[in-house]
């Protein structure tokens, strides 16, 4: 399927550069241009698809759906985030929307993990650098981390944190927009640009540094690395990731070079997870409607979460 | 003289991005009309919305939520009555 952009690779580096073959310069570079128009094709592919499957789910039918399901609310709002179409900058209204709707807290809070967390970007990254596999292991954990975060805050009581008007305002009336095919094919390209558009340029350095370590660092250096701190790997990938914003899943080229030099698959998921289900303009966001210890148990409940979920995943990837 | 409001509940990248969009199409076209931001959560719940941001022309609601629409596709909601 790719092929042609080997081609196209090939003659940039050895025709109209003139560049020798088999040189490690070349090799990087061919390597660098054939990696770059893969990942650019795929993720337009994927955020496409995802985008258009999003388009059936707005916020407002997944409330519906939640409100009338309130017995299972918690799942079905881990199962409706992943496929619920999320703004951190909507957090707030959505979460009122929520609590008018009568939802459980515990379940609104699921939803504000899965839905960023389980997002059209990340999977996106997932799929064109890891494949299927990767992918689905990094949805079941996110779903499980969304539900377990969610019941855990809902156990502490978390009404007595939230500002008293979220209980108060009522939304005002609107029906839900039903779209024809054109406008989910305008809304899916719409999103493709826009995402892309804030993304690309990290992708491009990453694919660039990913290349030379692929080139460059040697195996031997990054498996002693990882042997004498590699426990510590998890937790400091998810304290990384979490003050950092969506954005940053860009940076994914590095992480997967890394991990083709041996560093552990659940360390690179933890990081994902951290960067896209929590950060600091999402808690600045917050503020409006929650108490900053309110704020600090949520990061503290989720990112814990998380590191046991990286933990996992390296446990299941190492014995099978 | 027509009112424009984008609302939010927060200053978001998105928000930031149709304010801009939206200044710059109202300038090209020579659009008789006021731009103005407005963040406000009360705002934005009023019309009965849970995604931001908000294109309000004239106190109706034309778009909300993001991806926001492409540059024609605006054009054509700020322009209908």
């Amino acid at each position: 399927m790719f092929e042609i952009y080997q081609h196209i690779s090939n003659y940039l580096v050895y025709s109209l550069l003139g560049l020798e073959k088999g040189t490690k310069l070349s090799m990087a570079l061919e390597f660098f241009i054939y990696d770059t128009l893969k990942i650019f094709t795929l993720l337009t592919l994927i955020i496409f698809i995802i985008s258009f499957i999003r388009s059936y789910f707005p916020i407002e039918k997944t409330r519906e759906i939640l409100s009338k399901n309130k017995a299972i609310a918690l799942p079905l709002a881990a199962f409706l985030g992943v496929l619920t179409p999320f703004c951190s900058c909507s957090a707030v209204p959505m979460f009122i929307g929520f609590v008018e709707a009568g939802i459980p807290l515990s379940a609104a809070f699921t939803f504000l993990v899965a839905s960023p967390m389980v997002n059209e970007i990340a999977l996106g990254m997932l799929l064109s650098l890891f494949g299927l596999k990767i992918a689905l292991v990094y949805l079941f954990f996110g779903v499980l981390v969304a539900i377990f975060s969610g019941f855990l805050i809902g156990k502490l009581d978390p009404k007595r944190l939230i500002e008293s008007y979220v209980f108060e305002v009522k939304l005002g009336s609107q029906d839900i927009k039903n779209m024809t095919i054109k406008e989910r094919i305008d809304y899916s390209v719409n999103n493709v640009k826009q995402i892309l558009g804030k993304v690309w340029i990290y992708i491009v350095v990453a694919i660039f540094i990913g290349g030379f370590i692929h080139g460059y660092v040697p195996k031997d250096l990054v498996e002693s690395i990882v042997k004498s701190g590699g426990f510590l790997a998890v937790p400091l990938a998810t304290l990384i990731g979490i003050p950092l914003y969506s954005n940053s899943v860009g940076v994914l080229p590095v992480i997967q070079a890394l991990i083709s030099k041996g560093v552990p698959v659940g360390s690179a998921l933890a990081f994902m997870m951290a960067t896209t289900a929590l950060s600091l303009p999402e808690f600045i966001i917050l503020k409006q409607m929650m108490k900053p210890r309110l704020i600090a148990m949520f990061a503290a409940i989720v990112g814990v979460s998380i590191i046991v979920a990286g933990y996992l995943i390296n446990f299941l990837f190492k014995t099978s | 003289m027509k009112r424009i409001q984008i609302i939010s509940s927060s200053n978001c990248k998105n928000c930031e991005l149709l304010y801009q969009v939206v200044s710059k199409i109202v300038e090209a076209k020579n659009i008789q009309a006021s731009v103005e931001k407005v963040v406000d959560i009360k705002e934005v719940l009023k019309y009965g919305v849970m995604t931001t941001p908000l294109l309000v022309v004239d106190g109706k609601l034309k778009h909300y939520g993001s991806p926001i629409p492409a540059p024609q596709k605006i054009e054509e909601l700020l322009m209908e009555d």
